[in-house]
């Protein structure tokens, strides 16, 4: 019963006037900026995370994980639109997505995505209602030692779940978390890398390595490329036939299981979700020779899979204060200067925040059912708006929306640094969302490791004697034992390849 | 000669990462395990990232791996300089002229430039973000220094 008061206690808080405001700004902002081709949800977030600021903690949560669904819905817009996937999960939805829409089934396939979404979403949030309370009891029983080993089990499983070189990605963690390891050292005083610059000692601001990694990198990255439009569908019908119907809806149920659980898994989320869902659809069908020709299962299953698998991720972050995802990272971050450290006390301290946040998410939800699916004559038409004008437009409101979050000229010169970087890897084949993880760890994993060691009075083997590190430090190492056997590598590949 | 495949350079990128860093941090005190100083981590991290960075290379080197595509310079620096150009712009002569100075500047790195169309759309944008974030927002800042 307890669950039912704390979530009217959400509910009350969501359903605020503002907060409804908040969280359809978010919402339509998030949709707006997905829609364009070549944002994802990373960039879309840290792009519009400046905006966030000057509102009240809560609100500013709600209207960011608005964005984030947004972000995510109009990027199978465009996936589906003009097969141009806005970001990586949905690269999946244009293989049969586009093809529905060649056949002049635009309209069902965006119906579909809609509606198996909001399912997926729904579902997805009672599941943060169930699993959020035990875990969050589980974790108040964490030392110093136990943190540690939990990011470092994050961090291991975020590389093994997410695609690409394994070597490369550990790189890329442990270069994040020297980044953040830049500024005043907490525990002396010590000037750490600062090289002398004052703007550096609090450390590298996190909005502009996320806004240059994610926006600006991808900018540079889309600029190069031929402005070739793939001919853009038209809708005719919007809602699917009794047939389509029935097909899609246990395809619908079976996504948003897997991406529900996959969603909770560090590196899970959205991507992993959405590619494992349309996989075992391809397994499972009768004549999988249909799939990449327009099956609706192929649009449902992995649409409803990213979006309850974006939702659980939130689980983590929630109850352990662990980012799953370099999305989550960024919430870390906007959590973090609004003065809420993510973790188990959120949930006691906060109760209001939390469950408001919750609440939020499926009205979230229901708003982008009932606001897109009329809304799609507009979003078509920003579709048509060609990208020379849009990126530099893009360009201004990442350098205007970091120049106003401190007033600091200096970040919106770092971000042009890091937009520079983010290039380098993009062409030398780094994903950058590890970085960003790393980055956020840092401070916390290096606090955590000193205070265990002086806890222990420099034993480092209290990592291995406490039963629940040990744990956690034992599946880190299998994952890394397994993933290096040439096996597995090999079948990972193949996943990830489909 | 060494192919530079896209390991192999991210390879160096690592290493040189990690030797900066070695390099700064040389004069950090280490302190012990017990009682780590504010130097212990950042060595511990750096030398991790010339070891990857060396594991990287090694595995780059002995493939033929994916090579590096070529760079594009021109939108690069174009981009980079429109960012720059509006952080050197926004406090010594306003929010307008560095709008006009970044969409100008970066516009030129797409693939077509129309004058007028870009003109237009700086303009737009000028005017926009004045009334957005000035206007509407009330955040500090200076639209055209004198006037708004």
């Amino acid at each position: 019963m307890e669950l039912l008061a704390n979530l009217a206690l959400g509910f009350d808080v969501a359903l605020g006037w503002q907060n409804l405001l908040f969280c359809l700004v978010g919402v339509l902002l998030g949709t707006l900026i997905g829609v364009l081709p070549g944002l994802g949800p990373v960039a879309t977030v840290a792009m519009l995370l400046p905006i966030t600021f000057y509102l009240p903690p809560i609100g500013a949560l709600i209207m960011l994980a608005g964005i984030y669904y947004g972000a995510q819905y109009g990027g199978s817009t465009t996936a589906i639109l003009v097969n141009l996937p806005g970001e990586s999960s949905s690269v999946v939805t244009c293989l049969d997505g586009y093809q529905m829409a060649r056949q002049g089934r635009a309209g069902a396939a965006l119906a579909t995505a809609a509606l198996g979404s909001f399912f997926a979403g729904s579902v997805a949030t009672v599941v943060i209602v169930l699993f959020s309370p035990p875990l969050t009891e589980f974790a108040k029983k964490f030392g110093a030692a136990e943190y540690f080993s939990l990011m470092a089990l994050g961090l291991i499983a975020a590389v093994v779940l997410a695609h690409g070189s394994v070597l490369k990605a550990v790189s890329m963690i442990f270069l994040g978390l020297l980044l953040g390891l830049v500024g005043t050292d907490v525990n002396t005083g010590l000037q750490r890398f600062t090289f002398g610059i004052p703007e550096l000692a609090d450390g590298i601001g996190f909005v502009p390595v996320a806004m240059g990694l994610f926006g600006i990198a991808e900018i540079l990255a889309n600029v190069e490329k031929k402005e070739g439009r793939s001919v853009m569908a038209v809708i005719t019908r919007l809602w699917p036939t009794r047939e389509d119907f029935r097909q899609a809806t246990p395809a619908v149920l079976r996504g948003t299981a897997i991406g529900s659980i996959l969603g909770v898994l560090p590196g899970g989320g959205a991507l992993l979700s959405a590619f494992a869902a349309y996989t075992f659809e391809k397994k499972i069908a009768k004549d999988p020779s249909r799939f990449g020709k327009g099956a609706i299962e192929g649009v449902a299953a992995p649409e409803s899979a990213n979006n309850a698998g974006a939702q659980t991720s939130f689980i983590p972050l929630l109850t352990l204060g662990i980012p799953p995802n370099a999305v989550m990272a960024l919430m870390v971050g906007a959590m973090t200067i609004h003065g809420i450290i993510p973790g188990p006390q959120v949930m006691t301290q906060r109760p209001d925040l939390f469950w408001g946040m919750i609440a939020s998410m499926w009205i979230g939800n229901l708003m982008l059912v009932i606001i897109n699916l009329p809304l799609i004559g507009i979003w078509v038409k920003l579709l048509k708006v060609p990208y020379r004008l849009l990126f530099p437009t893009i360009l201004l409101i990442c350098a205007i929306g970091v120049y106003t979050l401190n007033n600091s000229v200096f970040e919106v010169g770092l971000t042009a640094l890091f937009g520079i970087l983010g290039y380098a890897f993009y062409k030398f084949g780094c994903e950058p969302a590890p970085l960003l993880l790393g980055f956020i760890l840092g401070p916390l994993m290096e606090e955590n490791l000193r205070r265990a060691m002086v806890l222990s009075r420099g034993d480092p083997l209290v990592f291995f004697q406490r039963p629940l590190s040990l744990t956690m430090l034992l599946m880190a190492a299998a994952l890394l034992v397994i993933i290096i056997l040439p096996a597995v590598r090999k079948k990972r590949e193949e996943a990830f390849q489909e | 000669m060494i192919r530079i495949n896209q390991d192999v350079a991210a390879a160096l990128l690592f290493i040189a990462f990690g030797a900066v860093g070695l390099y700064v941090a040389w004069s950090y005190p280490v302190g012990t395990a017990v009682r780590m100083g504010p130097g212990y981590v950042p060595r511990l991290l750096c030398w991790a990232m010339i070891g990857l960075g060396v594991l990287v290379g090694l595995k780059g080197l002995g493939s033929s791996g994916v090579r590096v595509e070529r760079w594009a310079w021109f939108p690069l620096i174009l981009l980079s300089l429109a960012v720059l150009a509006f952080a050197g712009l926004i406090e010594r002569a306003g929010l307008v002229a560095a709008t006009l100075a970044l969409v100008l500047i970066g516009a030129r790195a797409g693939h077509e430039f129309k004058f007028a169309e870009v003109g237009v759309l700086a303009v737009f944008l000028a005017i926009g973000s004045v009334l957005l974030f000035k206007t509407g927002l009330g955040l500090p800042m200076v639209g055209i220094p004198g006037i708004y």
